[in-house]
């Protein structure tokens, strides 16, 4: 999947699960995003589901990840190193 | 080997419509009820939440379902071992304790009062507690006692859920019961809310989201521990926070089935701390449930001034 695409299938799933198609890649996670723990949560399976690889629950709550452009760039390392691993086996 | 031999619940009937809860609790702020309301709605089905109408129908409530499992089970009270509870409220509600005056009024005068820092897990505590404590030669029991009541409605919202109001009791014995205990698991998420001093450590909202995930993987260490899964077992008895909660984000998490977990109670009540656990098992016999099925029961124990502890226990109908 090319970058762009990730990002958007990550965008989609967070306006489906807030409801919200104003939400973009520049959205804050703490002002923007009304979600609750258990939304989070929610979105963060559908994303899983998207990007195939687990995510862990408190990823949202890293102090590095204030946007969702900067949620977008963890998940996408975070599959690069799993491409990564997968060669390596 | 201990059993559960007994299970007795009473909810109050009085009850308030979940809208009606959240309007009531967000009328002073500026925030998305709506938003709310629809989650607990359509994501948890919470439908109402079960209100007793004052103290004393509390008190009545949990005289009432005490005095009932010690009589209808036809044990002497004198085998009581210990009465063991998880809510502080009922030492001191009214400026008694009720636990102290069911002792005596129940004639339990054997027994020791074992309080149990485990407000949502206490029942489960009890349970393995009484595999280690109760005589392997004489008949012994405990009895479990619990109940819910909030002073206010800033009380019972906790996020993702609210809380509602019931007692309950149970009665562990060492001899015979409707279910036998095959297995019990406990372990702590290490993750507490907040440090000793009370400062912000590592925040409730990050506690909180771990606390699912990492109760789905307690969910499967202790299948691993049982030396069952998800397959062979016919049920897991979970506390009633909302449907959600269990359907759609353990099930994925723990990998099971959602129609594994038991909704039936999800939307009316609330979530009535480990009263649930009692209620949602005696309910769960309703179904036909044969010798030798088993039930897992699980629970998670939340407060934000503590760290999560889980437990779990596997049962099998006798």
């Amino acid at each position: 999947m090319e970058k762009s695409d990730i990002f958007n299938k990550i965008i989609k799933v967070i306006r489906i699960n807030t409801a919200d198609e104003s939400i973009t890649a520049s959205s804050s996670i703490q002002n923007d995003v009304g979600l609750d723990s258990i939304g989070w949560l929610r979105c963060l399976i559908g994303i899983e589901r998207v990007v195939g690889i687990p995510i862990a629950p408190h990823t949202v709550f890293r102090k590095d990840i204030e946007s969702v452009e900067d949620l977008c760039n963890v998940i996408l390392d975070s599959l690069s190193k799993a491409g990564e691993d997968a060669n390596v086996q | 080997m201990v059993y559960i031999k007994s299970l007795e619940y009473d909810l109050p009937e009085l009850r308030i419509k979940t809208d009606d809860a959240i309007n009531y609790l967000t009328k002073d702020v500026e925030y998305p009820k709506e938003k709310i309301i629809e989650s607990f709605e359509k994501e948890q089905r919470i439908e109402n939440i079960a209100v007793y109408r004052d103290n004393q129908e509390f008190v009545d409530s949990l005289m009432k379902v005490s005095e009932r499992i010690i009589k209808s089970s036809g044990i002497d009270p004198m085998k009581v071992r210990y009465i063991a509870y998880g809510n502080p409220i009922l030492t001191y509600i009214n400026n008694t304790s009720l636990i102290h005056y069911i002792q005596s009024n129940l004639g339990l005068t054997n027994s020791r009062i074992l309080p149990l820092m485990h407000p949502c897990a206490a029942f489960l505590s009890a349970i393995e507690l009484g595999e280690k404590m109760l005589s392997s030669d004489d008949e012994e029991y405990i009895l479990y006692v619990s109940g819910c009541i909030w002073k206010d409605f800033d009380e019972r919202f906790i996020g993702f859920s609210i809380r509602g109001e019931g007692t309950g009791a149970a009665l562990i014995s060492n001899t015979d019961g409707i279910f036998k205990i095959i297995g019990t698991n406990v372990c702590n998420f290490e993750n507490s809310p907040v440090d000793i001093y009370g400062n912000e450590k590592n925040g409730v909202s990050s506690a909180r989201f771990g606390l699912i995930s990492r109760g789905a993987q307690f969910i499967k260490e202790s299948f691993e521990k049982f030396g069952v899964s998800a397959e062979s077992i016919n049920r897991i008895i979970q506390p009633n926070p909302g449907y959600a909660v269990f359907h759609d984000l353990y099930s994925y998490y723990a990998g099971i089935a959602p129609d594994k977990f038991f909704y039936n109670n999800v939307a009316d009540g609330g979530h009535i701390c480990d009263v649930d656990i009692i209620r949602n098992m005696k309910d769960y016999m309703n179904n036909n449930i044969s010798v030798g099925d088993r039930i897992m029961l699980y629970t998670p124990d939340v407060e934000t001034s503590f760290d999560i502890n889980y437990y779990s226990c596997l049962a099998e109908k006798c």
